[in-house]
């Protein structure tokens, strides 16, 4: 091994006791378990140090170095479960020392040269670790050879499809909508954009006029026309229909007096996995205003710009660590900037903003994520107007 | 199996996801030069190839694919064992 190695100091080290540390390098998002013994090595190349000079030094210890990944992307449980992506129980092994200083470069904890370089980009399909939310998913889809579509609704639903899985999803956004639905939208006619399975399509029918679930998937909509049918008061339709290229003689001519869009809106900022929504972003909103009744609005429910934001820390006390907002290295929800910037120029007011809190019972789920997310919101909720 | 036969087998299944009777695999083939084939497609035919030949490949194994050459000869690893 020739040349230098450098600690790479966005990396966090964390004693997990029984002579381990852990190290989280955040801007990476990757975890390694080690022994506490590491520490000494990171120390020695701060600021640089040469790989053979610290190889000699080292193999006067007795032992290898105990070290393994632990790094897991294991949003296959919930998108909650794991948001740091911290896997402690990856069995430690003693490995080589080179073997070990591969691992430790591997996960962005030492560079070989300076400044560290941050690569972020996903080079193929099975580039674990690297790119966006979307593409990791696609990666781990792929290892679990499910679909992404299959993904978006197993992570969300119980297989039924017409209940919410235990997570955030039911404890914060289900919660707040339900309330808010039978407030704010008791005698309206609302459009959903973007309904997939029909699952809250179905929750705004049974407070609202009446609804209509608008999606441009063909299986999603068979599967929303099979689970809920016209809804529980004969009030709840599902069309098909694309959102970019919506035909103004037909469908689109109605005017509705709310328009929801539930976890879409956010695809819309996305250039590589949603381009064609992201190319049309201002068509889709002038469509989607143009759709709405005089004193009409626009809902917009989409994950809150901190969502996804990894954390640290014990139950009573959790911390996040943001790792980025405007550059979207991992994470997937527009900036501010961004979001007002398209409602404004789409010819809409906002407002007002809402940020959902999470039900307490969620505590008895996860504590920690429960501490995390009453503090931080993990959805916001945009109420617009035409200008 | 000859090298012929999982070479036919893989364009067997490529045809068959591709939809598209005459599509010719080589082994520099890769991703970059399909536009159709993305990730979702991607599932796809890996998924396909796994069930044409009976193998079940691991996800390191799959991370390293890089074309068609290093598909047919992961199937001819797994064939082998």
């Amino acid at each position: 091994m020739t040349g230098k190695l450098f600690f790479v100091p966005t990396t966090l080290i964390l004693p997990l006791g029984q002579g381990l540390v852990r190290l989280f390098q955040a801007a990476h998002r990757r975890n390694v378990v080690a022994d506490v013994s590491v520490v000494a090595l990171l120390n020695a190349s701060v600021g640089g140090v040469d790989a053979e000079e610290i190889k000699s030094a080292w193999s006067g210890l007795p032992e290898k170095l105990r070290l393994a990944d632990a790094t897991e992307f294991t949003l296959w449980e919930s998108a909650y479960g794991n948001p740091d992506f911290f896997d402690p129980s990856n069995a430690l092994e003693a490995i080589p020392f080179d073997a070990a200083v591969d691992l430790l470069c591997e996960s962005g904890i030492l560079s070989r040269q300076w400044p560290p370089f941050y690569d972020h980009h996903k080079r193929g399909f099975g580039d674990r670790f690297k790119g966006n939310f979307y593409e990791q998913i696609g990666t781990e889809a792929l290892f679990n050879r499910v679909t992404p579509p299959e993904w978006w609704t197993g992570q969300k639903f119980e297989p039924s499809l017409t209940e919410l899985r235990p997570t955030p999803y039911k404890y914060i956004e289900a919660d707040f909508l339900s309330d808010y639905v039978a407030s704010e939208m008791a005698d309206a006619d609302v459009l959903d954009i973007g309904c997939g399975t029909g699952f809250f399509t179905n929750l705004i029918a049974e407070q609202a006029r009446s609804a209509v679930g608008l999606d441009y998937n063909e299986n999603y909509l068979a599967a929303a026309n099979n689970l809920w049918g016209n809804g529980r008061k004969g009030n709840l339709s599902f069309v098909s229909g694309d959102i970019i290229d919506l035909d103004t003689r037909g469908f689109a001519q109605r005017k509705f007096d709310v328009v929801t869009i539930i976890d879409t809106f956010l695809f819309l900022f996305n250039e590589r996995y949603q381009k064609p929504l992201s190319d049309n972003r201002l068509r889709i909103m002038k469509n989607i205003s143009s759709m709405l009744a005089e004193q009409g609005r626009l809902v917009i429910v989409d994950p809150h710009p901190l969502w996804l934001t990894p954390w640290i820390g014990e139950d009573a006390a959790m911390v996040g660590i943001l790792t980025e907002y405007r550059h979207k290295r991992f994470k997937v929800s527009p900036t501010l900037e961004e979001a007002t910037g398209l409602l404004y120029s789409s010819g809409l007011r906002i407002r007002r903003i809402l940020e959902p809190d999470i039900n307490p019972a969620f505590a008895e789920i996860s504590r920690a994520a429960y501490t995390f997310m009453r503090e931080f919101p993990q959805w916001w909720v945009i109420e617009c107007e035409l200008a | 199996m000859l090298d012929e036969e999982i070479h036919e087998k893989v364009q067997n299944v490529f045809r068959s996801v591709f939809e598209d009777p005459n599509f010719l695999i080589s082994d520099e083939l890769h991703a970059g030069m399909v536009p159709k084939w993305d990730s979702l497609l991607h599932i796809t035919l890996i998924t396909e190839v796994e069930r044409a030949f009976s193998v079940r490949f691991r996800n390191a194994e799959i991370a390293r694919l890089n074309n068609i050459g290093n598909l047919k000869d992961l199937v001819a690893k797994h064939l082998r064992r």
